[in-house]
């Protein structure tokens, strides 16, 4: 009985899978023709059920809220010396400080660490946008230990310096820089770990909008492009003018996370230099990967020709 | 193996989230006490149990498709915040495997108006789910899932008045019909109808679905921490 049950639950969660694989093949370009079978869907199920931890552990975790400038989605923005970004931002708020934004952006970053290590998700949920903190809770809510990469997440300590500052139609954004490291609490590091993986930078966007509003943040009632109600598409747009519809926000909140700790980049040399790494990786993980390197496998693989 | 009751009498089966507003009488035997519509209607003759037994299976659709698209945000407008912020995070949280997600949003609840009340500080409705799951793979997955029982707690202020048509979402300026997709704004007069429910919201939820206690049971594990406080701000 026992087996003919375990039969049953295998063939739902093969039929998930599957359904998820032939999704992902039609939504990826390049992907070709749909993978089949147990393995592949199964493949599809724990890339589902990874997608909140890659997400959450991903080099590049979030991004500039709808509405941003340009030149902030670009990195341009950074460009202009700190003193007159700081000047632009303290024409519209006087009581700005450089030095007390540093100190909640330090914070910022040890209370997410502090999640990682077991404390309540809810904690940072006022600081950080939806896109950072949804994966965030996914990944950490169960408190399921913290074994795996968790543990490193956990060790990390961080001085936090602004690294420029743009003062936008719709929100301030700041650049921060983390000078990050792996703290093991007394404890020796793992034998054979390079000292540059033990330290390294991290940038975070914080972002508030101009007029405070949301909780932490909520789309404005009407569009501030159109004055139409508010209605957005699947993309985020405003329905009536398709404009990207902005979110006012209660303070400043982390929206973008990059990291420039090494390992992502070997990561991207060892799928480079093997692309059967790439190749064997189900259509559905293939979309968590970072978009250049998503780019490069689709350009160069002919249509119906992947597995 | 160990089978558990179904008839979810036990009050220790029920996970609980939320609380009554405060200064609002309602009982822990609320359930069980049968009251009917009369406590509201005699208050507010436009009251319509049917039409409110409507509008509440409505709000629980709401909920299937929050998990359809995996989209804390659907509730938003109808629960308290505290309501709001654990059933988010229980969302967030199991919708991270598709095959949960799947099930969850295939539930379909029968409603029954439990009770009622009204008193000094706030109206009261108290209503019971009984849920099904409505996707097969639910039972196979995990049969004690496949059916649960739910209690939905809507309130409002005592001052609160049903629209004379007797319709729950309605435009309490102009008496439209209000889309619960809509943005905040009547979509015939424009005029904010952000209480477009003509002020119910849910203030407290009790279920018997394992699932939710067991996360719950994890999360509330984890220590508190404190909130980064928001540097100073000086408003033009």
């Amino acid at each position: 009985m026992n087996v003919i049950r375990l039969w049953r639950q295998l063939r739902a969660v093969k039929a998930v899978g599957q359904a998820a694989n032939e999704a992902a093949t039609r939504e990826t370009l390049g992907a070709g023709k749909p993978q089949r079978g147990f393995a592949a869907a199964f493949g599809n199920i724990m890339a589902d059920m990874l997608a909140p931890r890659m997400a959450a552990m991903a080099e590049r975790r979030g991004g500039p809220l709808p509405g941003s400038d340009v030149a902030v989605v670009s990195g341009s923005a950074w460009a202009q010396p700190l003193a007159s970004g700081a000047a632009a931002v303290r024409s519209r708020d006087a009581a700005f400080d450089p030095a007390a934004l540093e100190q909640f952006a330090g914070q910022v970053f040890a209370a997410v660490v502090g999640v990682w290590a077991g404390a309540d998700v809810g904690s940072v949920r006022p600081v950080l946008s939806d896109a950072l903190w949804e994966p965030l809770a996914a990944t950490t809510g169960l408190g399921t230990g913290h074994a795996g990469p968790e543990q490193y997440f956990a060790m990390q300590r961080a001085s936090a310096q602004i690294g420029g500052l743009h003062t936008g139609s719709w929100y301030d954004s700041a650049l921060v820089i983390m000078h990050a490291r792996l703290d093991f609490v007394g404890e020796r590091p793992p034998p054979g770990m390079p000292d540059q993986m033990m330290r390294w930078d991290e940038s975070w966007l914080f972002q508030r909008s101009v007029r405070p509003g949301g909780d932490p943040m909520a789309r404005p009632q009407s569009c501030p492009a159109c004055g139409g109600p508010t209605q957005v598409n699947d993309a985020g747009l405003c329905v009536h003018c398709q404009e990207p519809m902005p979110f006012l926000t209660t303070g400043w909140l982390a929206t973008e996370i990059v990291s420039h700790h090494p390992i992502y980049a070997e990561m991207r040399e060892q799928v480079r230099a093997d692309p059967g790494l790439f190749e064997n990786v189900p259509p559905g993980m293939r979309r968590l990967l970072a978009p250049d390197l998503r780019g490069e496998f689709q350009a160069r693989t002919p249509p119906d020709t992947a597995p | 193996m160990r089978e558990r009751s179904a008839d979810h009498s036990n009050p220790e089966e029920w996970f609980v989230v939320g609380a009554p507003i405060a200064g609002s009488s309602v009982g822990d035997g609320q359930a069980s006490a049968g009251s009917g519509a009369g406590a509201i209607s005699r208050v507010d003759p436009s009251f319509d149990p049917d039409a409110f037994l409507a509008w509440s299976c409505s709000v629980y659709e709401r909920g299937a498709a929050a998990w359809r698209y995996r989209n804390p945000e659907l509730l938003r407008p109808v629960m308290a915040q505290a309501v709001w912020d654990r059933y988010a995070q229980f969302l967030v949280t199991l919708s991270a495997v598709a095959l949960s997600r799947e099930i969850m949003a295939s539930a379909v609840a029968q409603a029954a108006l439990a009770w009622t009340g009204a008193d000094p500080s706030s109206q009261s409705a108290l209503v019971a789910f009984s849920v099904t799951v409505a996707d097969p793979r639910g039972a196979i997955i995990d049969k004690w899932a496949a059916h649960w029982q739910e209690r939905w707690l809507f309130q409002r202020p005592a001052g609160s008045r049903t629209h004379a048509s007797g319709r729950v979402a309605v435009c309490l300026a102009c008496g439209g019909p209000a889309d619960p997709e809509d943005s905040g704004r009547c979509p015939y007069c424009h005029a904010d109808i952000t209480t477009r429910t003509a002020g119910w919201v849910v203030t407290q939820v009790a279920t018997t679905l394992r699932s939710a206690s067991k996360i719950a049971a994890a999360q509330s594990a984890a220590p508190a921490a404190a909130t980064p406080l928001q540097p100073p701000r000086a408003l033009p």
